[in-house]
């Protein structure tokens, strides 16, 4: 655990020594993410308000996966973390955590900016919807954080890993909302259908983190 | 077997239909310094990922340090220090933030790298970083990079380290450095593995000398503390008579190849003069004396090309 704990700073470490423009990026990306709930809150279509958020965090969750996990696989450098002493539990699960924590970060600085847009009519907008909100999302971005995980050992060109994961929510949202068609079912099961997909996906990467993949050649 | 650090047993180990080792044997000695040599693509970086257990075994066994290295223990990982393509270094933080990271990995504590930079890098780079400069890393040169890799490398606690091509970039003050590194570590009986093209750099640190080649090593140095063997040469004519001279001599088998007569002798500094004047006495012509130096590349070529090559 203490290791992981190491990672995770590593990581979050480099993460704050990127370059202005890094920032910039997701500053605007936050900024602009921001401003849905606002219109559902003015009476647009509240079922939107999932799909949004769910978006949101499988874009940020799979772009620091992909520094974290395809970009250290197609430098090389996993193989000196994989070899200087961390257990290999260790580097999936302070990664995965890493990625999770900076994507809910960013997630709930857009919400609150959202919240604050809808400061005059917050009525609407109730405290209870924007937790569903938080909860969607961290449950996205858990399953893009695994989901990376995995497929930058699995994909023989981890660059196409945000695809992959943008996909992935796409099928497990079209799923959810065909079938609320037919029985009702509250988000919250949603939140579940992307917890037990990251579960998943995060037992897989454990995996293939002990068997040769994890260094296998790639195409860039 | 304590007396060696590393035993591969009847390795065998492919990619699909190519095979990379068939039936392979080889032990490294502890407190050794083994070079490992071998043309591109022989299977060298291989190896050494199998040593580290990157790579499963596909049969046979692999130990090192009396572990098996697939089983990817903690405690392993933390005896070994390595080099490979990458300098493993995150580029966004510096020098002093990674060695941070990896001694953690190691379970150093920060004082204890301190004291490790302070002893074995004063006057370097690596050492000015740690006390006061914060330069990022990727704002290194490359050279500096593998100076990096080699501080991280050589952290405290190892007793086995596995370097691919390990002074690749250096300078004349960085490979002086690495080469004493390498000398300390294994004064302190720690065994050390390097992979390299240079051969110069092998043929001056390595005790034993192995080449990769058709699926096998071959030892192509042994070790000469253990066996008191050094390779000289002799040019002169290939006749008989001075071969049997030469094998009086030295009591070994004499060789002659491209002109030169090969032998190994135990204590040269007693043979050689000793076998000089016999062939002297016989008439014998010689042009030149002097120890084999190049006998690594001679009989990298020799293999490479097979028999009759």
């Amino acid at each position: 655990m203490k290791q992981a704990g190491t990672i995770v700073g590593k990581e979050w470490a480099c993460f704050t020594g990127s370059e202005k423009g890094v920032f910039v990026v997701y500053a605007v990306l936050v900024f602009v993410w921001s401003f849905l709930p606002r219109y559902n809150a003015a009476g647009g279509p509240g079922f939107l308000s999932g799909l949004w958020w769910l978006s949101l965090s499988v874009i940020v969750s799979s772009g620091f996966a992909n520094s974290v996990f395809a970009a250290e696989r197609i430098s090389g450098s996993m193989e000196i973390l994989l070899t200087c002493g961390f257990s290999r539990n260790a580097v999936v699960l302070g990664k995965t955590a890493f990625v999770v924590l900076v994507s809910f970060v960013l997630g709930a600085v857009c919400l609150l900016l959202s919240l604050a847009w809808a400061m005059g009519n917050l009525q609407a907008y109730l405290v209870q919807a924007a937790m569903t909100d938080l909860l969607l999302y961290s449950g996205g971005a858990f399953m893009g954080a695994a989901a990376g995980a995995w497929m930058s050992i699995r994909f023989s060109s981890p660059r196409i890993m945000p695809f992959a994961n943008l996909f992935l929510v796409i099928v497990i949202c079209a799923a959810y909302y065909v079938a609320a068609q037919f029985i009702p079912m509250s988000e919250w099961v949603l939140f579940l259908m992307t917890a037990l997909a990251g579960s998943v996906f995060l037992w897989r990467a454990i995996k293939d983190f002990h068997g040769e993949k994890v260094i296998a050649p790639v195409d860039i | 077997m304590a007396d060696k650090t590393v035993t591969v047993a009847n390795l065998y180990k492919s990619f699909g239909a190519h095979s990379v080792f068939e039936d392979t044997s080889a032990d490294i000695e502890t407190g050794s310094v083994f070079g490992l040599v071998g043309l591109n693509g022989s299977g060298k970086t291989t190896f050494i990922r199998l040593l580290l257990g990157l790579l499963r075994p596909g049969r046979g066994g692999v130990r090192v340090l009396g572990f098996e290295p697939w089983l990817h223990k903690q405690e392993y990982y933390r005896r070994v220090g390595v080099i490979l393509e990458h300098d493993g270094f995150a580029g966004n933080l510096t020098v002093a933030r990674n060695l941070r990271v990896f001694g953690d990995a190691k379970g150093l504590p920060w004082r204890q790298v301190e004291a490790y930079v302070d002893d074995q890098w004063s006057g370097t780079f690596i050492h000015k970083e740690l006390r006061g400069s914060a330069t990022k890393v990727k704002h290194l040169s490359r050279g500096q990079k593998m100076q990096c890799a080699l501080c991280r490398a050589f952290l405290p606690q190892s007793d086995a380290f596995f370097l691919d091509e390990p002074t690749v970039a250096l300078d004349v003050d960085a490979i002086d450095h690495f080469y004493s590194l390498v000398n300390s570590a294994r004064n302190r009986g720690a065994t050390v593995l390097i992979s390299s093209h240079q051969l110069s750099a092998i043929q001056e640190l390595c005790d034993t000398v192995g080449m990769l080649h058709d699926r096998a090593i071959h030892i192509l140095k042994p070790d000469a503390r253990k066996e008191k063997f050094r390779s000289w040469l002799i040019r002169c004519a290939g006749d008989e008579k001075y071969k049997a001279i030469i094998e009086a001599g030295c009591g070994a088998p004499a060789e002659y190849r491209n002109g030169c007569w090969r032998f190994a002798a135990a204590d040269p500094a007693t043979v050689v003069p000793k076998i000089v004047s016999g062939l002297a006495s016989a008439g014998c012509d010689i042009t030149e004396v002097r120890p084999d130096e190049e006998a690594i590349k001679e009989k990298m070529r020799t293999l490479s090309r097979g028999p009759g090559g």
